[in-house]
């Protein structure tokens, strides 16, 4: 059985290919303002990747912001349902998914697998990858750079404006106030953990809890949301692909 | 959605209930809240601004008017059913032409304070008195203490009413009142009751749509005649297999006002995912008044109005919900965060831990459309319904 | 022990006297998170920051007194976290002494199975207490609004605060410039107020981290048992300096608020983002104070106060405008 899993965020596409329970392949790229273009364009470069024509693959389904676009899906399925079943596919265990987005953010508690509560943040950019984005910039620092750095730091600054608008002038002025960049930025990771927990509160935190989207990659946060959670998080090897896995996997049954 | 052939006849009477406030003697602004019956009672003609705020959500003019009362310097983080009423009293104008002027305010607490704020603005801007009913909070038990308090103030009204009318009350009129009143109610819950049927002849829109002469004419023959109708249609379709929405496979609750710019949307999107929102609280919290007692018509109105919905704690919020959850057979629910009403938002996440079965929040506002964001709102309820 | 309350209609008194510590919970200064999880964002700062302290601080209870919407749902979501609270029914209309007595009664009762003690000579003892301390703060405000003690007594044990008082009033100076009236509900930040100072402007305030804490017309009777101490208590606090979550006949608090606007050159609403009552009364206060010839200008806060900043460029410039 072989299956094809198209998540369309606003910001990057991804598609994952799954065949009897294996990842084939996947990709992940830019999103174009042409949702349904981008969709065309990653499902066809991943099959290109892995080998195989459009007509093998059995079942296609769509997930994220863009999903209703995708014309040619079989099924479309919400982002929340497709991470759960992504993330226990990896890691068997899955209590907790917090997915870290780049304009949005969830928490979804999991049981078995299935989805069981969620809390979702995307009225606001302060706790998404945007916020990191806009004070990496702000410090003249490359997205890469900000959770190692991070890590080095000594203190944490206290950002305290909940906008994202404002709490990069409050990061401008410890800047020019002599504070440490590592100090700044552990402090912006601080902020983005805070609003996390926040949320994961709401739901209720079971084990394991594991982070996926493109901001679990950044060793800083990671570390602040276990820091405040008081348990470990598991990040699975590729956390920006588990929205699309999840949908090949529901694509398969 | 199959309409209900009675949404027309409630059309008529709303614009006939409208039409009447302009040729009335003696008005009053009230609030959905306050013991109307007394009014009816004394010829009082009562106007509700949040009626009129429902209407205008509904005719998407929420930001159109709340921009008038914005402009001179109302926030717009105030409740939205304020911003425009006060907004279409600066505009001079609305989508039913204005509402009549006050002969004098009645605001009943028993919903939220706000009121009591908003009404305060419109008796500086029209000058005329104001009476507040302050009811007490009844957090865990109705104290005699508190039921004595509101009963004073009923009667202080009556006297209140008695000076700007320069007529008396009469006791077998609002005896009659009380009656027409309690008979309504009965009717108007019946009618939600019917509800209980699986598959439901009537969604909770066609509650919000049809809730107008139980909030307005409580206390009048017309609100009893209405139900009547309304009952009969609903029991036709009981007998005919007729059911709201085609294919019933989620019986679903709804918590707080409705989104009034958005129901046929809401109802739609539901119906598309073979979801039928079965029951609601906002309706619900009119079934109560039926426990007014002749025999004591003031110390039963007293009663009967303090312990309203909104104004009890949210341990009693949440068993009432979880009654209805039973009662109707519920498998979700979904919560309408609405940034216009602290008292019915605030407590609803520990209403969710306490309730039997999943729910979902979705944030809005009952008026204004700003507040509204479509492809978050479809995405929450997907993922919800996915769940179940 | 520390019992939290939230409004200066608390009758801190009767708290005090029953062996506890009034404690009054302003918000955090650190960023709120923990609150996020019980009430949404559109909850004010104030209640949310305060929900965050109640939630991380030893406190014995809370006390509640109806002031507003929010506060009345925060009620119950602290008695949900586990902690001990009471909601006393101040009314919203102000008349009904009788009614507000008995919640004073019903008050006591709820104190004593806290574990404290209630009896007349107690209550009388922290009534005179709390007099002495009142009479030494308007003392020092006549001579220089002093909002740092203000906010400091209020969480402060009141024998303590009498002599923190003293202390503020020997060393206070009387301030010489155009005055400004700073109105709204709270303003824990006492580098707030000093903006105004630093801009050239003498304080004048209608706060409850200010005189609507301690600015009372006393009853005209001596109490002689506990029932005239309760009803004491009851005219004390509805003849307190008025504020916005209460009704008042004949629109006594605009009444109250333009005649102490009077000898003030401007007029800043320092209200905090979605404080309903008080936004509710800011339009048509500021017409009739425009009206009376006065600057006005609103600053809205939110808490923890990220930057005083814009504040500072806000108030310099009006300060120049009434140059």
């Amino acid at each position: 059985m072989i299956s094809a899993g198209i998540d369309i965020g606003s910001i990057t596409a991804k598609c994952v290919i799954l065949k009897n329970g294996k990842i084939l392949g996947y990709k992940i790229t830019k999103a174009k303002p042409d949702l349904e273009g981008t969709a065309k364009e990653i499902f066809e470069d991943t099959l290109r990747t892995v080998g195989l024509k459009r007509e093998e693959i059995e079942k296609i389904v769509a997930t994220g912001y863009g999903r209703n676009m995708v014309s040619f899906a079989d099924k479309k399925i919400t982002e929340i349902s497709c991470h759960a079943v992504g993330a226990s596919f990896l890691i068997p265990q899955t209590g907790t998914v917090i997915d870290i987005g780049g304009q949005d953010s969830k928490v979804i508690a999991v049981e078995n697998g299935k989805v069981i509560g969620f809390v979702m943040n995307d009225k606001c950019a302060a706790g998404t990858g945007r916020f990191v984005e806009v004070m990496a910039n702000a410090l003249g620092l490359k997205i890469e750079e900000v959770g190692v750095l991070a890590l080095k730091a000594t203190k944490k600054v206290q950002i305290s404006s909940t906008c994202t608008v404002f709490a990069e002038s409050e990061v401008i002025s410890y800047l020019s106030a002599g504070e440490k960049l590592e100090n700044i930025i552990a402090g912006v990771c601080d902020a983005i953990a805070s609003r996390i927990v926040s949320m994961a509160n709401r739901v209720g935190i079971r084990r394991e809890v594991v982070l996926t989207g493109g901001v679990a990659k950044n060793l800083g946060v990671r570390k602040a949301i276990e820091e405040k959670l008081g348990v470990g998080v598991l990040v699975p090897e590729e956390p920006q692909i588990v929205g699309a896995l999840g949908a090949a996997v529901l694509g398969s049954k | 959605m199959r309409r209900l052939k009675i949404a027309e006849k409630m059309r008529n009477l709303m614009a006939g209930y409208y039409m009447l406030g302009h040729n009335a003697k003696v008005r009053a602004w009230v609030t959905s809240g306050a013991p109307v019956e007394i009014l009816y009672a004394m010829d009082v003609y009562p106007v509700y601004p949040e009626n009129h705020g429902a209407l205008i959500g509904a005719a998407k003019l929420g930001s159109h008017y709340s921009d008038f009362a914005e402009k001179r310097g109302f926030s717009r983080d105030l409740c939205s059913y304020a911003r425009c009423d006060i907004g279409c009293v600066f505009a001079g104008t609305s989508p039913v032409g204005g509402l009549p002027r006050p002969s004098f305010l009645f605001a009943c607490n028993n919903i939220c304070n706000t009121v009591v704020k908003w009404y305060e603005v419109l008796s500086r801007i029209f000058k005329v008195p104001l009476f507040v009913l302050d009811m007490p909070f009844i957090r865990k038990e109705l104290k005699d203490s508190h039921l004595r308090y509101v009963e004073d103030q009923l009667l202080d009204f009556i006297k209140f009413v008695e000076k700007i009318t320069g007529t008396q009350m009469d006791d077998s009129k609002l005896k009659e009142v009380g009656t027409k009143s309690v008979e309504a109610v009965k009717l108007y819950g019946d009618c939600l009751r019917m509800a209980k049927n699986k598959p439901s002849p009537m969604t909770c829109f066609d509650a919000f749509i049809n809730m107008a002469p139980i909030v307005c004419l409580r206390g009048t023959d017309y609100a009893v005649s209405f139900y009547k109708d309304m009952k009969e249609e609903l029991e036709d379709r009981v007998k005919n297999g007729i059911s709201a929405i085609e294919n019933e496979k989620f019986r679903l609750l709804w918590d707080n006002i409705p989104v009034w710019y958005r129901l046929r949307w809401f109802s739609e999107f539901f119906e598309s995912k073979n979801a039928c929102l079965v029951a609601d609280t906002y309706t619900n919290a009119w079934t109560g008044f039926s426990e007014i007692r002749s025999s004591d018509l003031i110390s039963s109105l007293a009663e009967v109005y303090t312990v309203s919905y909104l104004n009890i704690g949210i341990e009693r919020m949440a068993e009432i919900i979880n009654w209805l959850i039973e009662f109707y057979e519920v498998d979700g629910v979904v919560m309408h965060s609405n940034r216009s009403c602290k008292p019915y938002s605030f407590g609803q996440y520990e209403i969710q831990k306490k309730l039997s079965v999943p729910s979902v929040i979705i944030e809005a506002d009952m008026v204004d459309e700003r507040a509204f964001s479509e492809a978050q709102i479809a995405t929450r309820l997907e993922a919800f319904l996915e769940m179940l | 022990m520390k019992v939290g309350y939230f409004c200066t209609f608390t009758p801190k008194e009767l708290i005090h006297s029953a062996g506890f510590l009034p404690f009054r919970v302003f918000a955090t200064r650190k960023p709120i998170s923990l609150a996020s999880a019980y009430i949404q964002s559109y909850a004010c700062s104030q209640a949310r920051g305060a929900l965050e302290v109640a939630m991380s601080d030893e406190f014995h209870g809370f006390v509640f007194t109806r002031s507003c919407d929010t506060l009345m749902r925060l009620t119950d979501i602290l008695e949900f976290l586990g902690k001990r609270v009471y909601n006393i029914e101040f009314p919203t209309k102000i008349g009904n002494v009788d009614y507000y007595v008995q919640e004073l009664r019903d008050f006591c009762k709820a104190l004593e199975s806290w574990g404290g003690e209630i009896s007349f000579e107690r209550v009388m003892e922290s009534l005179e207490l709390y007099r002495e301390l009142e009479e030494k703060l308007t003392k020092l405000f006549e001579i220089c609004a002093d909002y740092e003690t203000a906010i400091k007594v209020q969480q402060t044990e009141v024998r303590d605060a009498i002599k923190l008082v003293e202390k503020k009033i020997a060393e206070a100076k009387k301030e010489n410039a155009p005055k400004i009236l700073l109105t709204g509900s709270v303003c824990p930040y006492p580098e707030i107020y000093e903006i105004f100072r630093n801009a050239g402007f003498a304080i004048k305030d209608d706060l409850c981290t200010g005189r609507r804490f301690f600015e009372f017309r006393r009853p005209n009777f001596e109490p002689h048992d506990l029932n005239s101490a309760l009803r004491f208590l009851a005219e004390k606090y509805f003849a307190k300096a008025p504020c916005p979550t209460k009704h008042y006949s004949n629109d006594y608090r605009f009444e109250y608020l333009l005649k102490l606007a009077e000898d003030c050159a401007a007029v800043v609403f320092l209200l905090v983002k979605f404080c309903e009552p008080h936004f509710f009364d800011f339009p048509q206060l500021k017409e009739k104070l425009e009206e009376m010839g006065k600057k006005v200008a609103l600053i809205e806060l939110e808490f923890p106060v990220a930057s005083t900043e814009q504040i500072r460029t806000r108030v310099e410039a009006l300060r120049e405008v009434i140059e």
